[in-house]
């Protein structure tokens, strides 16, 4: 071989090798592991189909994950959905309506197709009225995500932050979590920046509002994602419809479990109540059964969970 | 690229039908999405060029258009995030982000570009085939000026073709080490044209063309064969393509994934399409040349 030829050779293999170590392949790539796909419409409310489950490959995205399960338009050149299953993007007595995700219960800022799904991720798609909060950045109904799945393929750290008198339901949650496998650090309420990892506050209404991911709430769904507000006139928590109205108040005893984020910190969750009776209600709902495909929970004295926004069932 | 009239059915007949005939073949190049229904409208164009003498044309026009739709099969692969059938991984790109290239995306990419040969073919054959002059007549009657913005623009490809050549033969004149390149050659024709636009301009004012609209008589004309057989033919290609799109039979769709058409009905098309835009050329009756 010419000293040309071994030259030529010499780059095919470099880029060959620069080719292969930027992922670059030929196929779908090679299988990485299951991921969950769920559509519903009204926050959770109504299923849209069987949630599905599949095994994913590298090349797998949120889009082609959705266009596999369903019947999907898309616009801008597939990287947005148009509409799944004929529901799209609509307009019903003044309020709009159209299709979010979250990634293991944290709403998506890109697009569908550049969504990377990694092993274990769940992918939440929901067609909902968004006249009140055209945001929600994290929902509870993805339990035990994002703990267990984190964002973008790592998992994320968990750091507990317990008020100071909620030490026995504090344990409790750290009890809860580490039964789904995470191992989270204690802290004190008020500290939120960003790169902080999640964080799951813990304890009564009172101790905790003061903590910028709690005191969020207070500007309403348009602010926070949540659709619960502190009462203003009474301890207890006020419920909010889709439209983002004040659908019922909540009087002592009743608990709230509900993830919202701060500026461009990683989410926080919110596990209070109006006072220990309200706050023993939210620890004891950190389950599968009370959290799924629900954005947010509030706990009745009586022993209900309802689901935030207000559905019809609850109204 | 100028008409070459009394050489086949289409430059025989009346220009506005021709016109419509070459019309009708664009707008079903445009509106049937199915592969192999546009397979069967680029065989009547070639079949349809090859008869009217244009085969020339449309070869060298093929030059500039197989590329041109190798390049949007190239872009569309790039750009188009739709389909689900991955076939190469190209990893994170800086601008672009994720890029995957998927089978959707390629056969999408194939059907725009084999839709743009189409449209490029079928405009060059329009060219060849139909009277500009007798077209331009017709236009001018309604609007002076459209006329003679349209003359120009008639006018002026062939106007640049054969500068073109005229330079290209004197390059071929000028010793090896002083010639210049093909690049400077077309940069030369391209920065010439709008020159060369107000040239065509300027001559079709001093011939009276923006003069407002034509008011000499109309000079009666009888309807020939080739009229009413082109006629027909564009009327039975707009029912034929009308009736296959909505019986479903030219269905096609690959954003997802690929679902096309495959039966009776659309073997019925592609075996009728090209045959019913191609029999009136096959009249030689009446044809000059």
């Amino acid at each position: 071989m010419t000293s040309r030829g071994h030259l030529l050779g010499a780059i095919a293999l470099g880029l060959s090798a620069t080719l292969i170590a930027a992922g670059c392949g030929l196929g779908p790539g090679s299988q990485t592991g299951q991921v969950t796909l769920v559509v519903t419409s009204d926050f959770g409310d109504r299923s849209i189909g069987k949630t599905s489950a599949e095994t994913a490959t590298e090349s797998e995205t949120a889009m082609r994950q959705l266009q596999r399960a369903r019947t999907v338009k898309t616009r801008y050149g597939g990287r947005f959905v148009q509409s799944i299953d004929g529901l799209g993007a609509s307009s019903s007595s003044g309020h709009p309506f159209d299709w979010f995700f979250f990634v293991n219960g944290i709403e998506s800022t890109v697009g569908a197709a550049d969504v990377t799904l990694r092993a274990g991720d769940n992918i939440w798609w929901d067609h909902r009225d968004w006249s009140a909060a055209t945001h929600v950045p994290a929902v509870v109904g993805a339990w035990p995500h994002p703990f267990t799945g984190g964002a973008e393929g790592k998992r994320l750290p968990t750091r507990l932050v317990c008020a100071p008198s909620s030490g026995s339901q504090c344990d409790k949650v750290e009890a809860t979590l580490a039964a789904v496998g995470i191992v989270s650090a204690r802290g004190l309420p008020g500290i939120a920046g960003k790169g902080s990892g999640l964080r799951v506050l813990v304890g009564t209404w009172d101790e905790i509002r003061a903590d910028p991911a709690a005191a969020i709430l207070l500007g309403g769904p348009g602010d926070s994602g949540v659709y619960v507000q502190p009462s203003p006139h009474a301890m207890g928590f006020d419920l909010l419809n889709p439209s983002g109205q004040r659908g019922a108040t909540y009087g002592a005893g009743t608990g709230l479990v509900a993830a919202t984020v701060v500026g461009d910190a990683l989410p926080t969750w919110l596990v209070t109540g109006t006072d220990n009776r309200g706050l023993a209600l939210a620890v004891a709902a950190l389950n599968l059964k009370s959290l799924t495909r629900r954005f947010a929970v509030l706990l009745t004295a009586g022993g209900r969970v309802l689901p935030a926004p207000m559905s019809p069932e609850s109204r | 690229m100028s008409s070459r009239p009394g050489a086949t059915a289409l430059s025989a007949a009346r220009a506005g039908i021709a016109a419509i005939w070459c019309g009708t073949l664009m707008a079903a190049a445009l509106t049937i999405d199915h592969p192999v229904g546009l397979l069967a409208l680029l065989a009547a164009v070639i079949w349809a060029g090859w008869l009217a003498g244009a085969g020339q044309q449309l070869r060298k026009a093929s030059r500039f258009a197989l590329p041109l739709a190798l390049m949007v099969v190239g872009v569309n692969a790039i750009v188009s995030r739709d389909g689900i059938t991955v076939v190469a991984r190209l990893g994170q790109l800086p601008a672009l982000g994720r890029l995957d290239i998927t089978l959707e995306g390629l056969v999408y990419g194939a059907v725009l570009g084999l839709r743009v040969v189409l449209v490029s073919l079928a405009a060059v054959l329009f060219t060849a085939v139909v009277d500009q002059d007798e077209l331009l007549g017709l236009v001018r009657r309604r609007s002076g000026r459209f006329g003679l913005a349209a003359s120009v623009a008639g006018r002026l490809m062939p106007l640049l073709a054969a500068d073109g050549a005229r330079m290209a033969e004197a390059r071929k004149s000028v010793p090896r080490t002083l010639a210049v390149s093909r690049f400077d050659l077309v940069s030369s024709i391209a920065t010439g044209a709008l020159d060369r636009a107000t040239d065509a301009a300027a001559a079709l004012e001093l011939r009276g063309l923006g003069e407002g609209p034509c008011l000499a008589p109309r000079t009666y004309r009888p309807w020939s064969r080739h009229d009413f057989a082109l006629l027909t033919s564009s009327i039975a290609c707009c029912v034929l393509v009308t009736g296959a799109l909505i019986g479903g039979w030219v269905d096609f769709q690959s954003a997802s994934s690929i679902r096309a058409a495959w039966g009776l009905g659309l073997a019925v098309t592609v075996v009728v399409l090209p045959l019913v835009l191609v029999a009136p050329l096959f009249e030689r009756r009446g044809v000059g040349g």
